[in-house]
């Protein structure tokens, strides 16, 4: 099982394979900036905070409203712990980003390849 | 002040990954006192103190300075508010006088520990005084200054222990002709401190709130002045305003300061962010994921910026629930407090009125502005410039305390005044305008490739815009005399292109110094980069547009799109502040000017005149003229509101110096610096060459008898009220064995006005080397040979292409240029004489006394005037000439027949009784004008006198010569005109 976790606190911190509905484990990126900008110098410099997205190739309609239970408006503080640069895991707050997308796109009752974002990431030292 | 960035904040500011999390501090004011109003105001005009009753609260916590709501509910301020002018009484709560309230019976009054900007009106009391802020009268404020406290900027604090603590460094605080002698703080609220009789303090706080701090500064002179600064304490359970977008945060030279607009959600209603609500923006930053602030004042390096909302920028929208408003720091709040226009005047004794300063200079108009016009110097810190040129005068008709400020310091030092992103005042010299030498501000940081973003495209200036400079200055002296200054950059000759660049009216500390400033402007204005645009990839607070700070660049050509490379500083004249809320990330625009350097400059022209002598060129071989009628060249009327500065000498104090005569009361000051007592005690003759030095002889003649107790001499000051410096005295001239009835001296001293300085004075042992001498400055040489003979009194003056020197039967006309004696003659005249300006008519007493000659042409020919009545030029030796004509040698008044006074309007032909003129011993100067619309200055003993029509009517123009010379016994009157 992996360690991908969400909540709302960060003592409610759950195993999402753990949850009322358990969701799958996603496909995760990590992006220690927000972004890259060029310098004088030719080289890049990345400013801003951590970016992280889950995606899932395939949700059930229950498996997409658990993780809207997190969301249910465009943005939602949040807590999670998502795999970093090195393979490990590594827990954050920030702010949960919902696709701005038409709703109802489902197809035999699953979503496919649906993404969620993580921005303004603040990492949460292990046992602070 | 601005600092240098560590190496350490150097290595963060480059590190990856940084970003900040933004907050704004909304002042809620306390409430301190709350009442009702007791009886309404008879008119709601002018309104400076009201009557309550039902007070609540410790009267003894209400502040001068704070708020006052006026509503018509409690804690409403819907009717208006106004500041607490002074601690109210039992009864009575005294204001800021105002207009704009419309006071209602039995309304809410709220006293709020807000203090915010306002101005202090200028009252005029029933008998037509000035008072300043409604009732106080001008006493000694500007002559024993109130400091100024420099406490530092607002804190904001997050306390996450049990306590939190912030400093407060006040040592920047100053003041006027003293020192700093106590420090007295009260921090309401906090839950500990220390050393709060320093200048250091340290306050504690153990709750979240937000609270005022309280410094009151005394001087050694006696004087105190509070200061008020806040300090914002949040914590987890009571965080700022947090969810909001910030947009437009910049600052720029152009404008003054700072402002940022908002767009702010739920977190704050609009009861809290009311117009001109003081807000703190700040923020949490993260370096290498590590919490730390980058900033340039030390426990404020969260502070982003501090400013008041405008609340006419107020949107709300009730769907959004948003609401947008712009944040504008003390220089928007500066421009829109409307003032009276100001004028300053320098003196140098006690000042007796609110519009005298002592020791006038651009510091202390900007001090006066913000101390006594508003209520800056208690919000906010000023930091003056510390520039020490003296002015002569201040004024402004400018309507906004701003306005006045910027005309202040723009118009005279070429200085700005700004504010920085912590709202402190800062009044500094441009940089452009300062030395090379003294530019000693730091370097914030070198900015390499690494800190800019993408590449910097800015423009390259390779036609010269300014060709030439041409700048006239004012150089004040330590007595408030001003004198006009001229100067060229690069000189008479522009560049190759380029327009004139024009500029009037600043003040100078030397010929050198206005040269200097000439070509520093010429070296500005064509500034090769006057704008470099740079965006920088850090969370960099360190640069801000004040105080004074450079950024160290090195620009290789290849870096840029045009190939255009620079090595060098920048000068900061705006700065923005960008911010992504996605991403958190806090990015700087910074946008400067290269530095630039004084350019090579030369001294001016003086106006109407120059170093070419205008005179009429001698015409020794043609045959003599006959006489023809005197045609009055153009001399002018003289214009009624003309300031006349007039000269008086007292034989007890030295010169006397008015700038306007022509004012009901005119200010006379003594101008004798580097003078012994001994010396300017003495003076008989003094007069200030067209390009403004200022020279005063006591002419007298010594012999191996008595030369100790004849100190004469000629000495010069590059002005009037200048340091005299003493050129020839009685030990340089006396000869190696000085024998009986071989006198030497200074025999007489005048000087060519029609050149910009050139002098001349006869000197030297009689019959051995008594020689004329010319020259300038401190250069001068002896001529020829005049008067071969043991007889020693004289006179001396210039006109119609000579020099003309007299003594007892005897003239010698001498070349202008002083190498040789042209004529002489024995006329018998007395000593001295007097010229028509500088035409060849001259007048002297006859040898024998009472009658007149008129000598024409530099005595080609003379005329006896025999008159019935004593008249008298002179008297004897050593005292000078009563007698003055206008330059046409047609109106002329001196003593005459019985009381000593009389006037001539026909060339000294017919001379008619002055009886307007009371009893005394009178001494006469021309004063301007044309006839019987000429104007004179009479003045003798304690007396000073000055007619507009040709001695009909005198007016009294003794101002406060009693206060600085008791027993004046003045003996000699000159006009400079």
């Amino acid at each position: 099982m992996a360690d991908f976790a969400i909540g709302t606190t960060e003592v409610g911190l759950t195993n999402i394979e753990q949850l009322t509905t358990p969701l799958p484990a996603p496909t995760s990126s990590f992006l220690p900036y927000a972004r890259t900008v060029h310098l004088g110098s030719s080289g890049m410099f990345g400013v801003g905070t951590p970016v992280a997205v889950w995606s899932f190739s395939i949700l059930t309609i229950e498996e997409y409203n658990q993780l809207k239970t997190f969301c249910p408006n465009a943005s939602a503080d949040i807590f999670i712990v998502t795999k970093i640069d090195d393979d490990t895991y590594a827990t954050f707050s920030g702010v949960m980003i919902w696709p701005n997308e038409l709703q109802n796109r489902f197809l035999g009752g699953h979503r496919k390849n649906f993404s969620v974002q993580f921005r303004q990431l603040i990492e949460i030292p292990e046992g602070s | 002040m601005a600092r240098a960035i560590t190496s350490p904040e150097l290595s963060l500011l480059r590190s990856e990954g940084q970003w900040c999390k933004l907050y704004m501090a909304v002042l809620v004011p306390n409430t301190i006192y709350t009442a009702r109003l007791a009886s309404l105001p008879s008119s709601n005009d002018q309104v400076y103190e009201i009557s309550y009753n039902t007070g609540s609260g410790t009267l003894g916590n209400v502040k001068a300075g704070m708020l006052l709501y006026v509503g018509t509910s409690a804690g409403a301020y819907n009717l208006g508010m106004c500041r607490i002018r002074v601690a109210p009484d039992g009864t009575k709560i005294y204001i800021g006088e105002t207009s704009e309230i419309s006071w209602q019976s039995n309304c809410y009054l709220t006293i709020v520990d807000d203090f915010d900007l306002h101005p202090r009106h200028i009252h005029v009391d029933e008998d037509g005084g000035l008072l300043m802020d409604v009732n106080i009268a001008y006493s000694d404020q500007h002559e024993s200054f109130a400091p100024v406290p420099v406490l530092g900027p607002d804190a904001v604090l997050w306390l996450e222990g049990a306590s939190v603590s912030v400093d407060f460094p006040a040592s920047d605080s100053w003041v006027f002709d003293s020192t700093i002698s106590a420090y007295a703080w009260t921090a309401p609220g906090s839950s500990a401190s220390s050393g709060m009789s320093t200048a250091t303090p340290t306050i504690t706080y153990n709750a979240a709130g937000n609270y005022r701090v309280y410094c009151t500064v005394t001087a050694a002179n006696g004087k105190t002045t509070i200061g008020v600064r806040n300090v914002f304490v949040f914590d987890d359970d009571n965080p700022p305003a947090t969810v909001f977008q910030l947009a437009n945060c910049e600052g720029s030279v152009d404008s003054g300061g700072w402002m940022f607009d908002v767009t702010m959600q739920a977190e704050a209603t609009l009861s809290e962010i009311r117009e001109r609500t003081l807000v703190v923006l700040f923020a949490k930053d993260y370096y290498e994921n590590t919490e730390q602030s980058i900033g340039p004042i030390e426990g404020r390096e969260n502070v982003i910026v501090v400013g008041r909302v405008a609340g006419e920028s107020i949107r709300w929208d009730p769907i959004a629930g948003q609401v947008h408003f712009t944040v504008y720091g003390p220089h928007y709040w500066l421009n829109r407090i409307k003032v009276s226009a100001c004028q300053l005047n320098f003196t140098n004794g006690s000042p007796s009125a609110w519009d005298q300063v002592k020791n006038l200079d651009v510091d202390r108009g900007l001090w006066h502005l913000l101390h006594w016009r508003s209520t800056a110097t208690t919000v906010m810190d000023f930091y003056r410039t510390s520039d020490t040129r003296y002015a002569d005068k201040l004024a402004t008709l400018a309507n906004f305390i701003w306005s006045q400020l910027v005309e202040f310091a723009g118009l005279n030092l070429m200085a700005n005044v700004g504010c920085d992103r912590y709202a402190r005042l800062f009044a500094e010299i441009d940089p452009q305008m300062v030395p090379a030498g003294s530019r000693t501000w730091p370097v914030v940081m070198t900015v390499t490739t690494d800190d800019w973003m993408d590449v910097s495209d800015f423009e390259r200036v390779t036609v010269h815009e300014t060709g030439q400079v041409n700048i006239t200055t004012r150089f004040v002296n330590s007595s408030g005399v001003s004198s006009t200054l001229y100067s060229l950059s690069p000189g008479h000759i522009p560049r190759k292109h380029g327009e004139w660049e024009l500029n009037d009216g600043l003040l100078a500390a030397s010929q050198a110094g206005s040269n200097q400033m000439a070509g520093l402007l010429l070296g500005w204005k064509n500034n090769e980069f006057p704008d470099i645009p740079l965006k920088l990839a850090g969370d960099n607070r360190m640069i801000d547009i004040c105080p004074r700070q450079l950024l160290d660049i090195t620009i290789v050509a290849a870096d840029t799109p045009r190939g255009i490379g620079y090595d060098g500083n920048l000068i900061p004249r705006r700065v923005v502040l960008r911010y992504d809320n996605d991403s958190r990330w806090l990015s700087v625009e910074v946008n400067s000017e290269a530095e630039t350097f004084e350019q090579i400059s030369a001294n001016g022209d003086i106006p109407g005149s120059g170093d070419v002598d205008l005179s009429i060129p001698p015409l020794p071989d043609l045959p003599e003229l006959p006489d023809i009628p005197i045609i009055i060249p153009g001399v002018p009327e003289q214009d009624p509101d003309a300031a006349l500065p007039c000269l008086l000498h007292s034989t007890g104090y030295g010169i006397l110096y008015t700038a306007n005569i022509n004012t009901a009361n005119p200010q006379w000051i003594t101008v004798n610096a580097g003078l012994t007592s001994a010396q300017y005690t003495k003076i008989n003759a003094f007069f200030r060459t067209p390009n403004g030095a200022f020279y005063a002889v006591y002419y007298d003649v010594a012999d191996s008898g008595n030369y100790t107790g004849k100190p004469f001499f000629i000495a010069r000051a590059p002005s009037i009220g200048g340091t005299f410096t003493v050129l020839y005295s009685e030990p340089t001239i006396r000869p190696s064995s000085p024998l009986t009835g071989k006198q030497w001296g200074i025999f007489a001293a005048a000087h060519n006005p029609l050149v910009s300085e050139k002098v001349g004075f006869v000197m030297g042992e009689v019959n051995v080397s008594k020689k004329f001498w010319i020259g300038s400055g401190s250069s001068f040489a002896a001529g020829a040979f005049v008067d071969p003979s043991n007889l020693a009194y004289g006179g001396l003056s210039y006109g119609f292409g000579y020099w003309l020197y007299t003594r007892y039967q005897h003239f010698s006309k001498i070349a202008p240029g002083g190498g040789s004696v042209i004529t002489t003659g024995s006329p018998n005249i007395a000593q001295t004489h007097v010229r028509a300006g500088t035409t060849g008519r001259t007048f002297h007493e006859h040898g024998d006394g009472n009658d007149m000659y008129i000598a024409e042409n530099n005595f080609a020919s003379s005329t006896l005037v025999n008159l019935t009545e004593i008249i008298n030029l002179e008297d004897v030796f050593g005292v000078p000439p009563y007698f003055s004509s206008d330059p046409t040698g047609t109106y002329m008044m001196t003593r005459f027949n019985t009381g000593a006074k009389g006037k001539s309007s026909d060339g000294g032909y017919t001379w008619s009784p002055l009886s307007s003129l009371p009893p005394g011993n009178w001494w006469w100067g021309y004063a301007g004008g044309i006839g019987t619309a000429s104007w004179w200055v009479a003045a003798g003993g304690s007396s000073i006198r000055l007619s507009k029509d040709f001695g009909t009517t005198w007016l009294n123009r003794e101002g406060n010569i009693l206060s600085i010379a008791p027993v004046p016994n003045i003996n000699m009157v000159k006009v400079l005109i």
